[in-house]
């Protein structure tokens, strides 16, 4: 059935010299930025997050433009020119956070996991690959629209005057906040979604921490209302893009602290079962 | 060359895989041969560093495979042809691969080809066929020009043409020097690939032997004897060192001598005898005799199976 062979010969192609770990590095993140290059869901995630955004920017800016002169003075006096042109930012965390689930979800629900970790032994490594694209792409489109609706949110509101700029006190800081927090919900995703690896349950848990927990939380008594409240992430938020002064619970200092930490505990906890648990 | 010893693992209550110590040697096709449940898939999952063994270890190369850097050059593997996004391109399923391990583009459109896939390259995956889904996972673990291949009951969902495709490639990779571990749930196609048999049954080993040896064991006939003297002819032969059995039909199964030898005893004797035929078993009645108490599901009726899940 078989012929003997005087002595097998090697077939195997190894890399002359090890590679380095720059180089084991680069090519993972290379994976990953082939992978979220090539699902449609990432398209679709970007596409809801910028058509959200700027059609509720949009409307809402017009509306108080048109609406100014005869609204009562108890609105105009809480009409808060900056907080105002983040309103469409629900629609895009919640794209932007089940995307974060799905780029490693989707691979435990299908079972490509084992390939990529048949060709990446070192999990933790292909996670932090994964936090490192996703969270860039996050980043990117975050800033992108909340400087985009910033601009065009006070275009509109110059009409009556009613606009802020750039440069006045707080407004940088809380373009940036507002875009950032899309990088901070998209992880907090793809640390559920290496938790819990089913879609599904990781989603259904992210939107209860970043949307339901806060309603909750809101319907406590106060103090534990403000108390617990001003650590969600979502209230971090405000308290960072607000422009009244009576919702900062925390310096600015320590929200942008506390809304790093999530991303961070996250991932860390994905990290600590990824390579525990059998793929 | 992989190496398991005392290789277990066990879900809860359930061994899936008992106490396997064997060698996949380089140069042969190594069928990995056992009924649904057995175990395969599990053991190729632990070589893998995919599942951790709850006692015993296997390695690659002599290697833990979590220690390999790169394995895909080292180890190609197809466990799942199904284990693909949907949305993606069979090209770049194969790029994002390729590209974690150092493997230029160059390299991916070289296995699609060799698998027969370029002409849809940049389809998405989700309308491809089974036997489609095959071949691309057969282009995966070909990418890193890999000394070990393992394939997890390849053959499903290809055709014919695709079949004798993927024997011929088999031979191909073992014939280069390289280690090919195949697994079925199938002998008679396990015998028409491979050379060298690991048979398991509720995850212990049970036969680890040439495909050759295990032919010629399993080819031991019996002959059928029907006779209105059998109880002194069974007698006669088993003076004679034959094995003799009670057989349907009144009938006497004899084994270990020759139809010649049971009429010529017969002749000398006055017995009469109204039949006399011999029955070879078959490769799969030897398989199925083999592991026929580790079954781990069975039909309550005899029905032939024909496939997997």
């Amino acid at each position: 059935m078989t012929t003997i062979t005087a002595e097998p010969m090697r077939a195997v192609s190894q890399p002359s010299t090890p590679p380095t770990l720059a180089k084991r590095a680069g090519a993972l993140l290379a994976s990953e930025w082939i992978k979220i290059r090539s699902v449609r869901s990432t398209y679709w995630a970007m596409l809801i997050s910028i058509v959200a955004v700027i059609v509720l920017d949009v409307l809402i800016a017009r509306h108080f433009v048109t609406s100014w002169d005869t609204l009562p003075a108890s609105e105009k006096a809480s009409f808060d020119p900056l907080g105002v042109v983040f309103n469409g930012f629900g629609f895009a965390q919640l794209a932007i956070t089940s995307l974060g689930v799905l780029v490693i979800s989707s691979e435990y629900s299908s079972g490509l996991i084992r390939t990529t970790f048949s060709a990446a032994p070192r999990r933790r490594a292909v996670l932090m690959a994964k936090a490192a694209v996703f969270g860039a792409v996050a980043l990117v489109i975050g800033e992108v629209l909340s400087f985009g609706c910033f601009w065009l949110g006070q275009a509109i509101l110059s009409g009556k005057h009613l606009g802020i700029s750039i440069s006045d006190p707080g407004a940088l800081r809380a373009v940036l906040a507002a875009g950032c927090y899309l990088f901070v919900a998209g992880i907090i995703g793809l640390g559920l979604g290496a938790l819990l690896r089913s879609t599904a349950g990781a989603i259904a848990s992210a939107i209860g921490l970043l949307f339901l927990l806060p309603q909750v939380v809101g319907a406590l008594p106060s103090p534990w209302r403000s108390d617990i409240g001003k650590f969600l992430p979502g209230n971090l938020i405000s308290q960072l893009t607000s422009s009244d002064p009576s919702s900062k619970l925390l310096t600015p200092g320590w929200c942008w602290v506390v809304l790093i930490a999530y991303p961070i505990v996250f991932l860390a906890a994905g990290a600590y079962v990824i390579s525990r648990r059998d793929a | 060359m992989i190496e398991a010893t005392a290789l277990t693992k066990r879900y809860g209550g359930t061994m899936a895989v008992d106490d396997l110590t064997f060698a996949v040697r380089p140069g042969h096709v190594t069928g990995f041969l056992g009924p649904n449940g057995a175990g395969k898939s599990t053991t190729m999952r632990m070589i893998l560093g995919l599942d951790a063994p709850t006692k015993g270890s296997v390695t690659v190369d002599g290697h833990r495979f979590a220690d390999l850097i790169w394995p895909l050059h080292r180890v190609g593997a197809l466990l799942d042809a199904n284990a693909l996004h949907g949305g993606r391109t069979a090209h770049a399923h194969l790029s994002a691969l390729a590209r974690s391990s150092g493997i230029g583009p160059s390299r991916v459109r070289g296995v699609l080809a060799e698998v027969g896939l370029s002409s849809v390259a940049h389809k998405r995956v989700r309308g491809f066929s089974l036997g489609m889904k095959q071949r691309l996972g057969i282009a995966a673990a070909l990418l890193g020009d890999p000394g070990i291949l393992m394939f997890d009951e390849p053959v499903n969902g290809l055709d014919p043409e695709g079949i004798r495709w993927i024997r011929e490639l088999f031979r191909r990779l073992a014939g280069e020097g390289r280690t090919v571990l195949v697994s079925s749930h199938l002998m008679s196609e396990m015998a028409l690939t491979a050379d060298h048999l690991l048979i398991i049954g509720r995850g212990r080993l049970i036969a680890d032997t040439s495909v050759t040896d295990f032919v010629s064991s399993a080819g031991t006939s019996r002959l059928l004897v029907r006779s209105s003297s059998s109880g002194e002819l069974a007698r006669l032969l088993l003076a004679d060192g034959a094995a003799v059995e009670p057989g349907p039909d009144a009938q006497i199964v004899v084994t270990g001598v020759s139809a010649e030898v049971v009429g010529d005893l017969a002749a000398g004797h006055n017995i009469p005898i109204y039949d006399l035929h011999t029955e070879h078993a078959s490769l799969e009645e030897a398989f199925m005799t083999l592991t026929a108490d580790r079954v781990e599901f069975r039909a309550a009726a005899h029905t032939p199976t024909t496939s997997e899940d």
